[in-house]
């Protein structure tokens, strides 16, 4: 016993070293487990939250002139958009009964008050929380792309994991093809790619194809843009192709984004449990 | 000054130099292997008077503050650690013949350059290559974490040095 305390004493600072080494993996793998991240103190708390509003504030002016033309392009492709902009070919007798029609996705302004790009578990941190209706698991898209999805949130500042963060999965379609994979972020990715796994061999995938969201479930709307096609790889022995996209947005610069929020969703879940 | 205000007002201006400056830093395509940590120089300025136990501890408070700001769970505050621990051996590997001047804490000013450009080398290279390490969490992508260690460590200690110069006064 008192060779074990002096034993204990000489490598006191080995110990300790352990000690804390043991604080940290806990921490570490805590969050690699849950989902939404939620263990762990993270930048949606009020106090860094608040610093970095107030110095995206400060340095918002410089990057008015980026976030203007962003917001240009993104008005002209919207207002191509608009029906009465567009000739109307074939046209019959129809009625449109609003009583038809629900609108499915609401869309709220946000602004980015920090991100990063360039480490495994990247981040996104929006100015809106819990007060003005944002909640975990919703998604988030940018002006050119989708940007991702919600994961925790506080009073008024809302934590979204991107598309480059090494855990996001999400589930979206060759445009042309109509056929589905997964896109993810792999360690041979930087911030202005991904990689789309599971679409079958036999399907045509060429450069410069749209992929898109598939909105299956619930948190996109069908559609949204991910990325182009930059290039494909057979694996051999397998039947899914590895398709290597650029992203449509560009992480280096975002903004402006908005969060959608899916009025069905409720329904939507209490459909899939009642499966279960 | 009080030397405990000076240390606590080293600590929140080294977290805010990292957080609202440094982490900004971006030079395109290369930034991805470039992610300088500069608040490193807190744990490299403490005295040499001080205690293992309160080495690590201090290291381990900067870490995870920086870890709360960045929404890293504990990668930083792991590898502050691990600095922290090891600073003592690093010292003692470097000291010169005539050995340091255990008054002063280790600054630029106190030390010979050459034997500091060694010591900041060796505790960056140290701190990301843990840090690294733990953030891919395996060694398959061994020569991509290697990179990000070499271009982070180099870069780091360039403007931990440089940080040095414009703060430290001389006496």
């Amino acid at each position: 016993m008192n060779n074990l305390l002096k034993f204990i004493q000489k490598y006191s600072s080995f110990f300790l070293f352990l000690g804390f080494q043991l604080i940290c993996f806990t921490f570490l793998f805590s969050s690699v487990n849950s989902y939404h991240h939620v263990s762990f103190a993270n930048s949606s708390n009020i106090i860094t939250g608040g610093i970095y509003e107030a110095s995206s504030n400060i340095s918002g002016y410089f990057y008015l002139k980026s976030e203007v033309e962003q917001l240009r392009s993104q008005n002209a492709d919207l207002k191509k958009k608009i029906i009465g902009h567009e000739v109307i070919i074939g046209e019959e007798f129809t009625s449109v009964d609003d009583t038809m029609y629900l609108q499915q996705f609401d869309f709220l302004n946000a602004k980015i008050i920090s991100s990063s790009k360039n480490v495994r578990k990247n981040n996104v941190t929006i100015n809106k929380g819990t007060k003005s209706g944002v909640t975990p698991e919703m998604g988030v898209v940018g002006t050119k792309g989708i940007i991702g999805i919600t994961s925790s949130s506080s009073a008024y500042y809302t934590y979204v994991k991107p598309i480059i963060h090494e855990d996001f999965i999400l589930e979206v379609i060759h445009e042309k093809s109509k056929s589905f994979g997964f896109v993810k972020w792999t360690v041979s990715d930087n911030w202005r790619t991904a990689t789309v796994v599971d679409i079958p061999n036999y399907i045509e995938v060429l450069k410069g194809d749209k992929i898109t969201t598939r909105g299956s479930n619930g948190l996109f709307p069908m559609g949204e843009m991910v990325g182009y096609v930059s290039s494909v790889e057979e694996i051999p022995g397998e039947v899914y192709l590895k398709v290597k996209i650029d992203l449509a947005e560009d992480f280096s610069s975002i903004y402006n984004v908005q969060v959608v929020d899916n009025v069905l969703k409720k329904e939507f879940e209490g459909l899939k449990n009642s499966q279960k | 000054m009080n030397p405990i205000v000076k240390y606590i007002m080293q600590f929140i201006v080294l977290v805010l130099l990292q957080v609202l400056v440094v982490d900004r830093i971006s030079v395109g395509y290369i930034s991805q292997f470039i992610i300088p940590s500069v608040y490193i120089l807190f744990v490299l300025m403490l005295p040499h008077t001080i205690s293992n136990g309160m080495l690590m501890f201090l290291a381990f408070a900067i870490g995870i503050t920086v870890d709360v700001f960045k929404s890293t769970p504990g990668m930083h505050a792991s590898a502050m650690v691990v600095l922290g621990y090891s600073r003592p051996y690093l010292l003692k590997l470097i000291e010169p013949r005539e050995g340091f001047d255990v008054l002063k804490a280790p600054s630029i000013y106190s030390m010979r350059k050459n034997i500091y450009f060694i010591y900041v080398g060796i505790a960056a290279f140290v701190f990301h290559l843990w840090f690294f390490t733990v953030e891919v969490m395996r060694f398959s992508d061994f020569h991509i974490v290697l990179l990000k260690t070499l271009c982070s460590s180099i870069v780091s200690a360039l403007l931990i040095i440089l940080i040095q110069y414009l703060s430290v006064k001389r006496k």
